[in-house]
């Protein structure tokens, strides 16, 4: 296997305190090679989203370690790993979030803007991003003028903004319908293999296990299988 | 354009309801502060219009309305102390006053001798230099109606005695309900029965080269029995009876003071709804690794500007109003300066209550862009 650009190692999560507590992850280990799209796999309630919100930096672990392009990000500090998030992860959500005041254009270079670089050269990556997902001819609509499909993409688009080395999907084909959903699973799955990035997506589809190159299934906060 | 400003173009009726608020906020409070500085204005209105430096009044006189008659040898004795360069009698006492049609208003009459000063309102003839015609009246034109007044002159009586109306001036409405009428010393004392022994009030005029505080000490000194004030502190001593000691200058005080709070919580709420709206927005914004600068930017730059409109519409609504509100009372007044003192406090309000709203967006929890 290639070299691991994200990994975790017996990291435990735990929500809430005193009686309300509850163990969203227990001891998990993970790695995540580049040119991979793992699928990450489970029942609700399993800790897909929890290992997905610590993979993003979103979310702390109690205790464990978690690496970011070789660095452990638990011992960074809150602006440093709000710089990672920016720099070096890209996001896809379920409900797309794009901002509706915002053009599929404006959602894209949105990135850039909030790394401060507004710039000619943003507006050529946010064409060419756009263009990777098909979607030039329509960069002016908003995100009410895009079908569900159309929405992803220019989320895709806009996690790709940056030129992350990882991209981190959550349940991105679940919005949508079987066709558009095995569209988008293909892109994710090109975005691994052709531009070798790191790829994990969580979800419940079972279509995706196609797409995928390695799978792991959590239950009740553990690795089931890797 | 920033995603602010696109954000508050996209819902166009939540920043219309936003900025109507501010508007509403701003009115509210321009209105009522007008309201309370007319009220102010008007209840030193004649003293300020004296040329004088000192006012004599009887013992325990709190304003100018409720007076209190002065022993001619007072007169005599303020002459006499260095300094005074000349002393001017004022008289104010309600009287009846009998319409062309014969009905009657009760109404507030003020003599003076012509020293007081050219902008005190008296029935000056023409071209005269100072000269008081006889037997006349002048009225504040807010008042001409209620008083019968539509052509000059017009033949009126005061407290069963001939006069007539020879002209009208401005800015010298009474809050009182009873409207002023101006005439000289001497026709006011023959309608008020006022003795040639007596006056009301003394407006002093101190010479060149004198202080007036040292002056004012020796007419003290001289003049135990009675109250001795700089024209400015009885100015002020009337504004404070008005404001304090009587129901209707505590309710607009009230009132306004409770506009302005109102106003500036409803600006706080607006600003602080709008912000919340957006909280996934934000959420997103911090998952996608926006700095915390970048996120306030946001925030500000969204409250600041439906706080610019809403100031804007506020202000182009209000200053129709309050022309408007001047028909119904006349002494409204909206000084210059209380524009200012409402937009800053409000610009205040949308910065602070952005601050609240900030921290809000800070503090939201940027994994919430996983949940559906």
């Amino acid at each position: 296997m290639s070299e691991s650009i994200l990994s975790v190692e017996h990291i435990n999560v735990t929500h809430g305190v005193g009686n309300a507590s509850m163990r969203a992850l227990s001891d998990v280990s993970l790695s995540f090679p580049a040119g991979s799209l793992s699928l990450v796999m489970g029942p609700s309630g399993s800790g897909k989203t929890t290992l997905l919100s610590v993979l993003g930096c979103l979310l702390m672990p109690d205790d464990g370690s978690v690496f970011v392009n070789g660095r452990d990000v638990t011992a960074a500090t809150e602006v440093e790993r709000t710089t990672i998030r920016r720099e070096q992860l890209g996001f896809v959500f379920q409900a797309f979030r794009l901002f509706e005041s915002l053009t599929a254009f404006e959602n894209v270079t949105l990135s850039s803007d909030i790394a401060g670089d507004k710039g000619e050269q943003a507006r050529v990556n946010a064409e060419r991003c756009l263009d990777l997902l098909e979607m030039t001819n329509k960069k002016h609509l908003k995100p009410a003028e895009l079908s569900g499909g159309e929405k992803q993409r220019v989320a895709i688009a806009r996690a790709l903004m940056r030129d992350p080395k990882i991209l981190l999907a959550d349940e991105p084909t679940a919005s949508l319908d079987s066709k558009t959903g095995e569209l988008i699973a293909g892109i994710l799955r090109d975005i691994a293999q052709e531009q070798r990035r790191t790829v994990v997506v969580v979800s419940h589809d079972e279509r995706l296990r196609a797409f995928a190159t390695h799978v792991v299934c959590l239950r009740d906060g553990r690795v089931e299988s890797n | 354009m920033s995603l602010a400003f696109q954000n508050l173009l996209h819902d166009r009726t939540r920043f219309l309801v936003t900025a109507l608020g501010v508007a509403f906020a701003v009115f509210l409070m321009i209105f009522q502060g007008s309201l309370l500085i007319g009220f102010l204005r008007t209840a030193a209105e004649v003293i300020d219009a004296a040329d004088s430096d000192i006012w004599i009044t009887a013992r325990g006189v709190n304003c100018f309305d409720f007076s209190a008659t002065l022993d001619r040898r007072f007169r005599e004795i303020a002459q006499g102390v260095p300094g005074v360069a000349s002393v001017s009698r004022v008289s104010v006492a309600f009287a009846n006053y009998r319409k062309p049609d014969g009905q009657h208003e009760t109404v507030v009459l003020i003599g003076a001798d012509p020293t007081v000063g050219s902008r005190f309102p008296l029935p000056y003839v023409p071209g005269s230099q100072g000269a008081l015609e006889p037997e006349a009246i002048v009225v504040d034109e807010t008042n001409a109606d209620t008083l019968g007044i539509h052509t000059f002159p017009t033949h009126i009586e005061v407290n069963d005695r001939r006069a007539h109306v020879s002209g009208k001036v401005q800015g010298f409405a009474s809050f009182l309900g009873s409207p002023y009428i101006f005439t000289s010393y001497e026709d006011a004392a023959k309608y008020s029965k006022l003795g040639p022994e007596e006056a009301v009030y003394l407006i002093l005029r101190i010479a060149k080269y004198y202080d007036v505080v040292s002056v004012k000490k020796q007419l003290k000194a001289r003049l135990p029995e009675v109250d001795v004030w700089t024209q400015d502190e009885f100015g002020r001593r009337s504004k404070l009876y008005w404001i304090s000691q009587t129901g209707a200058g505590a309710a607009i005080l009230t009132a306004a003071v409770l506009a302005f709070l109102i106003g500036l919580v409803v600006v706080s709420q607006t600003i602080y709804a709008t912000t919340m709206e957006h909280l996934d927005e934000f959420a997103t914004l911090k998952a996608l690794g926006a700095s915390k600068r970048f996120v306030i930017n946001v925030v500000l730059n969204q409250s600041l500007t439906c706080c610019v409109a809403g100031c804007a519409l506020g202000l182009s609504a209000t200053i129709p109003l309050v022309a408007f509100a001047r028909r119904v009372v006349a002494w409204i007044y909206t000084p210059w300066w209380l524009v200012p003192v409402v937009l800053l406090p409000s610009l205040l309000m949308c910065v602070l209550a952005s601050l609240m709203s900030i921290r809000t967006a800070l503090s939201v929890e940027p994994a919430r862009v996983f949940r559906v």
